[in-house]
């Protein structure tokens, strides 16, 4: 198991954020993922209040979760805000491509989570997005299922899931966690579905 | 104020202080609105100029011998619509990092690593070095004689496929972001981040026209048919502006408010100014420009690295990645614009890295990381 310092206390910042759940009427479930590296998927993305309940959640657990922004943003004083707020800059017309970039952002860190929305998109989504897969695939990390659930109120964590390269396969493990959380608008929430290999 | 009440307000003021304190707020994926008429601070800032006239140089060095053809093995996986594309050429250019259409399939122009030179579009022929070098950025205007060639990020030029460099423009203080030139030729405007500077010579003497700074630095810059505004995406806002071109003042913006991405990738006009397409992550989301009313969206597995319209407006060509035969592989799709319907799909080896039509339309040119260029011929 590739893990390192996860039995750590909780922080000040996660009871706080614990707080500010419970006092929303909302709870923390599921446990924090047993890994030191691994892409966390964060689903389903319906609302942009998904943003302050996943800060909620990754705060609650003490991950230091990274997205992925486009690297043109990334210089100057902009870049350097970005930077501190765990943005990684990606050139997306790079000879390495965008899934090579991301897996040697892996390699080079021992500790590393990158948080990635799947569906892409606020809007109803026919399809899931496929790059979270292939990245965790290519890293050779596995995938934790971030999720909220607006029926039963909760955030958190579902289980882990550590790529084989039969994408098919594997999210049908995916689709079965997911499908029966709800979004906080379920009219805008899409099927969790991949497209079919051609 | 009620128990709840009070718990909620302590929730998001104690909120506030935690992600204050602890920076985790990412970008926000929702930009504020922005106001459709603006005039943002336009301010002139000194750069370096090249006195003018600059005498042309001597002209275009021809090659001593021409560059043997390396073919190579480009593999379409799946062509899903073959009676839309067919192959047209396929060639290793090397070390290219970028490439123009001459008119009238005259050949390519293609930047590299060492050199600008313009060869055959059948294979890598050279025909003709362009005396200049390092270039980050290079344009060919659309009369298909002048271009713009930035070099080391900074320095603006000037050029003519057939007298070479003709005019060093400027030295910009910042990295140019983005480089347009007006349907008739004779405007060239240059973006640049940091100082987040504005600059449109005039290409016939090198003159001035306007040069000023922004509240933000702009990308995918375009100019109107009447040379009347200067329209250019803010990725930061997820805003395409419309700019009076003299001043800067924004007269009128659209906003593409629904990606989960932190970041937009860009936003590009098609070359009739009737649609925008809008790309981040793995949408391209199509916008009629006059009314900001949304179109179809194009939905891509993942990782759309660039977008390019026919010169017709008609087609829209993208570059992503796809699961193709259980291998996430370089993609490029072509697609309706009108109804959004996908019309073929390419799988390559190497992501691609540039996607061009040719002037008439006709043809598709891809050029990949591994500097392959093929072309596409493409049926209407």
């Amino acid at each position: 198991m590739d893990s390192t310092a996860l039995n750590m206390p909780l922080s000040a910042g996660s009871l706080i954020n614990r707080v500010i759940l419970r006092s929303i009427g909302w709870k923390l479930v599921g446990k924090r993922p047993e890994y030191a590296r691994y892409v966390m998927v964060g689903a389903p993305h319906t609302s942009n209040l998904d943003f302050f309940l996943f800060l909620l959640l990754i705060g609650g657990f003490d991950v230091k979760a990274y997205w992925i922004g486009k690297d043109s943003l990334f210089h100057g004083l902009l870049g350097k805000i970005l930077t501190g707020l765990r943005g990684i800059p990606v050139n997306r017309r790079s000879s390495n491509g965008f899934v090579q970039q991301m897996t040697d952002v892996f390699a080079q860190h021992k500790e590393m989570v990158i948080a990635i929305a799947p569906e892409g998109t606020r809007q109803l989504t026919k399809l899931w997005k496929t790059g979270f897969y292939y990245i965790a695939l290519g890293a050779q990390v596995p995938i934790a299922m971030g999720f909220l659930d607006s029926m039963r109120k909760e955030v958190g964590f579902g289980p882990t899931l550590m790529p084989t390269g039969n994408i098919e396969a594997d999210f049908e493990i995916i689709r079965e966690f997911y499908q029966e959380k709800v979004g906080l608008n379920p009219a805008q929430q899409g099927l969790v579905k991949i497209k079919e290999t051609p | 104020m009620s128990r709840r009440a009070f718990l909620r307000f302590s929730s998001v003021f104690l909120f506030s202080l935690l992600t204050a304190c602890d920076l985790l707020i990412p970008v926000s994926e929702t930009p504020p609105s922005r106001a459709v008429t603006q005039a943002p601070s336009a301010t002139s800032i000194p750069f370096t100029q090249t006195p003018r006239p600059t005498r042309p140089p001597a002209t275009v060095t021809q090659p001593p011998q021409p560059t043997p053809t390396t073919a190579i093995d480009l593999e379409v996986i799946a062509p899903e619509n073959a009676d839309r594309l067919s192959l047209g050429m396929q060639f290793d250019t090397g070390s290219a990092l970028d490439f123009a259409w001459l008119p009238e399939d005259h050949g390519l122009v293609l930047n590299t690593t060492e050199q600008a030179l313009t060869t055959s579009e059948h294979e890598f022929a050279p025909s003709a070095f362009l005396e200049v070098s390092s270039i980050t950025q290079f344009l060919l205007a659309p009369d298909g004689q002048q271009y713009a060639a930035i070099q080391s990020n900074r320095q603006v030029m000037l050029g003519d496929l057939t007298r070479g460099i003709t005019q060093t423009l400027a030295a910009l203080p910042g990295s140019v972001t983005s480089l347009a030139f007006s349907p008739d030729s004779t405007r060239l405007a240059v973006a640049s981040s940091d100082a987040n500077q504005i600059v449109i010579w005039d290409t016939r003497g090198g003159v001035i026209l306007a040069n000023y700074t922004l509240p933000y630095w702009l990308e995918d810059l375009a100019i109107s048919a009447d040379n009347r505004l200067l329209a250019g995406a803010d990725v930061t806002q997820f805003s395409l502006l419309f700019l009076d071109p003299a001043t800067g003042a924004v007269l009128r913006s659209l906003q593409w408010t629904e990606s989960a991405s932190p970041a937009l990738y860009g936003a590009v006009l098609s070359p009739d100014w009737s649609q925008v397409a809008w790309y981040a992550r793995g949408t391209v989301q199509l916008m009629d420009a006059a009314s900001g009313a949304s179109g179809p969206a194009l939905e891509h597995e993942d990782f759309i690295s660039d977008v390019a319209w026919s010169p017709d407006s008609r087609i829209i060509a993208s570059a992503a990645a796809a699961t193709i035969a259980e291998e996430f592989l370089p993609v490029v799709l072509l697609w309706d614009a009108f109804s959004g319907e996908q019309l073929a799909v390419l799988a390559l080896k190497n992501p691609v890295t540039q996607l061009k039509f040719n002037p008439a339309g006709t043809q598709l040119g891809i050029l990949t990381s591994d500097g392959g260029f093929q072309s596409w011929i493409v049926q209407p």
